[in-house]
């Protein structure tokens, strides 16, 4: 990645980093690792959305790996790749892809809407409908607008909101273990709001 | 009764322990069930960051009134969720997990603490306590303290109601029996019987069984007694026999050698006539031969006149008076130094104090003893003849001691039969029927004679006239 003949040059920068990271830290630097970001928390947040939720079995689609896939401008860098590093989904590895073009996320498992999208995001999700896989975003007003998992902050914290009657729309089964800890389930008969 | 209540105590201690310690083993159980569903219930809490979730899930083990309190950590060891029994913040300072992998769990005095590692796939998302007071296991110890000792109680009433029955039933039957055998070996009294208890028991077959032995025993007893008494008279009616046998051949004896003295007198005097009158007209041979008749004669008389005495001696009445044995003694001395003056004797005659028995017969006594000395002391040329008395067992005993010739004491038991001689009729002149003699009137006395000798050094022949309480080793008595 970085080429040999530069390694003595970087290696002090990045030994000069980590000097003023130590002059700079507070106690928060002694954790095994710095307080996450928002992305990290995000990326964490939708890899683990995959261990709560049951797909199709197509046996068209029986591709070796358990792809996520971000459509438009990938906000998390490269968060969400560190995180689904040596972990698997279903036994599968897991792959993550950028699109640029819905069309493309015919193969994908959890498809990430940037915010980017905002205003194709009802020709985006009836492209995909009844396309078995599941919907993130951090629109606003995402899961009332037929989005599966919306992202949302409240008070410092990422939380999230369920649609399930657009999850079971596609094909898809949400554990309600998800559904506890969820901030708002939206959809259902009985559509209730935990005030939290 | 302390040993039943020991042996109960051990056992029931010893199933106390079990159950607490099974009961103790249950309340972890439950408690890891519990522990592990809230864990796998909070796991989406936190995994998505969620601790109002997590408390929900927490607050469900209300349902356990023995749940003080629970919390659930993150795996970096933040507080996340808390669920509290009795409302209120309180500071729980709990143990740190040894292994991250493994339940654990720590027995303290009030409450008992369990954690558990909350994993998720492989992943180790955070761990959850819980906290549980021992009410339980109070509550449990003392109601199984009460019925212990409860049960303890009853346990040891009736099993002294069982001792007392039995002891009633059994012990006190045969410790009876038991006194009743002693009493019968002590006293040998064997009319006596058990007393039956009245059960039809065992110990009522005992009680049986040993009176038909006892019944036996006495009958026994009986024939034994029959037996007896029958040897006894039988042996009373030979003794009869014997008697009556034996004075018979006392008169008889006496008889003959009462004729036989006619004759042999006559026979005495014929020959004294003859060589007094005819001695002149004979020859030597012939005068010889007349002085060999004359001697035989004497020996003859001499003989028949000890056999009659001998006779007369058990056969006629006895007399008792006060006798004076000394003066016999030395009445007999006089005489004997009389009839042989050549020989030198010492005579040492003891004063002695009367006695009481028949004159006569005593005589004969000390004639005899001091004859055989004088007789036995004639190759002695220093001789000595005593007469005394001494004291054994506080009866007088008397004596006569010589320094003769002496006897061989082997055959000491044949001294006192008649005829038998120690020394032939060569060396000393005898018929062997004076010490026999000796011994008949002794013992009519209600005594006895022995003799103590030794070849060479003398004999010393003791007498006594009542009966001794014992005689010495070496006195020698003949078969009566």
């Amino acid at each position: 990645m970085i080429p040999d003949r530069a390694v003595p040059f970087t290696a002090a920068l990045h030994l000069l980093a980590l000097l003023i990271s130590f002059f700079l830290c507070a106690r928060d630097c002694t954790a095994q690792q710095a307080r996450p970001t928002e992305s990290q928390v995000k990326a964490a947040y939708i890899f683990n959305f995959g261990k709560f939720v049951r797909w199709q079995a197509q046996p068209q689609q029986s591709s070796d790996s358990f792809d996520i896939c971000v459509l438009g401008k990938n906000p998390f860098g490269l968060a969400l790749e560190t995180t689904v590093a040596g972990e698997k989904i279903d036994g599968k590895n897991i792959g993550v892809k950028n699109l640029s073009n819905v069309a493309e996320a015919a193969h994908c498992k959890i498809l990430f809407i940037s915010s980017a999208e905002e205003n194709r995001l009802k020709s985006i999700l009836s492209t995909i409908k009844q396309s078995n896989l599941l919907t993130v975003s951090d629109i606003p007003g995402f899961a009332e607008r037929g989005g599966m998992i919306e992202l949302v902050t409240l008070e410092g914290r990422i939380r999230f909101e369920v649609n399930v009657a657009a999850v079971s729309d596609a094909g898809l089964t949400v554990s309600s273990e998800l559904l506890k800890v969820a901030l708002k389930v939206i959809g259902s008969k009985q559509a209730w709001e935990i005030d939290k | 009764m302390l040993v039943s209540g020991t042996a109960l105590l051990l056992a029931g201690a010893a199933f106390f322990a079990y159950d607490q310690l099974t009961f103790r083993q249950g309340l972890v159980h439950a408690l890891s069930a519990q522990a592990q569903i809230v864990g796998s219930n909070s796991v989406s809490a936190l995994l998505f960051n969620d601790p109002q979730t997590a408390a929900n899930t927490l607050s469900a083990l209300k349902s356990s009134p023995n749940i003080e309190s629970a919390a659930i950590f993150t795996y970096d060891r933040r507080s996340f969720a808390t669920y509290l029994r009795d409302g209120g913040i309180e500071a729980l300072n709990l143990p740190p997990l040894p292994d991250p992998q493994k339940e654990s769990y720590w027995f303290r005095s009030t409450h008992l603490i369990l954690a558990r590692p909350i994993i998720f796939q492989g992943q180790l998302l955070g761990f959850v306590y819980i906290r549980s007071d021992l009410r339980e296991i109070d509550k449990r110890l003392r109601r199984y303290a009460a019925i212990a000792f409860g049960v303890l109680l009853l346990s040891l009433v009736a099993a002294s109601i069982v001792s007392s029955l039995f002891r009633r039933s059994v012990v006190t039957p045969i410790v009876s029996l038991a006194e009743v055998a002693r009493s019968v070996s002590q006293d040998k009294n064997y009319a006596v019987r058990a007393v039956p208890s009245g059960e039809h028991d065992e110990v009522a077959l005992l009680v049986e069984a040993f009176n038909e032995m006892l019944t036996q025993i006495q009958h026994r007893d009986d024939e034994l007694q029959r037996g007896h008494a029958e040897l006894e008279r039988r042996v009373a009616e030979r003794t009869r026999e014997l008697l009556v046998a034996n004075r018979e051949l006392e008169a008889f004896s006496y008889s003959v050698s009462h004729d036989l003295r006619g004759p042999v007198d006559a026979l005495n005097g014929f020959a004294y006539v003859l060589s007094k009158e005819y001695s002149r007209q004979l020859d030597d041979k012939a005068n010889e031969l007349i002085s060999r008749i004359r001697g035989s004669g004497r020996r003859m008389m001499q003989l028949i006149d000890d056999l009659l005495n001998l006779s007369r001696v058990t056969s006629g009445a006895m007399l008792r008076e006060p006798v004076d044995l000394t003066a016999i003694a030395r009445a007999i001395c006089d005489e004997l130094k009389t009839s042989s003056p050549e020989r030198k004797v010492d005579f040492v005659i003891e004063e002695t104090s009367k006695v009481e028995g028949d004159p006569r017969l005593l005589y004969v006594v000390i004639d005899n003893l001091l004859r055989n000395s004088w007789k036995y002391t004639s190759n002695q040329p220093a001789a000595r003849i005593e007469f005394g008395v001494q004291t054994r067992d506080g009866l007088p005993v008397y004596f006569v001691r010589d320094n003769g010739v002496g006897f061989d004491s082997r055959s000491s038991n044949r001294l006192f039969q008649p005829f038998q001689r120690q020394h032939s009729s060569e060396e000393f002149p005898g018929n062997g029927i004076g010490l026999a003699t000796v011994q008949r009137i002794v013992r009519r006395h209600g005594g006895d004679v022995w003799a103590e000798s030794e070849i060479g050094k003398g004999a010393t022949f003791y007498f006594s006239l009542s009966k001794p309480k014992g005689i010495p080793s070496t006195s020698v008595t003949s078969p009566s």
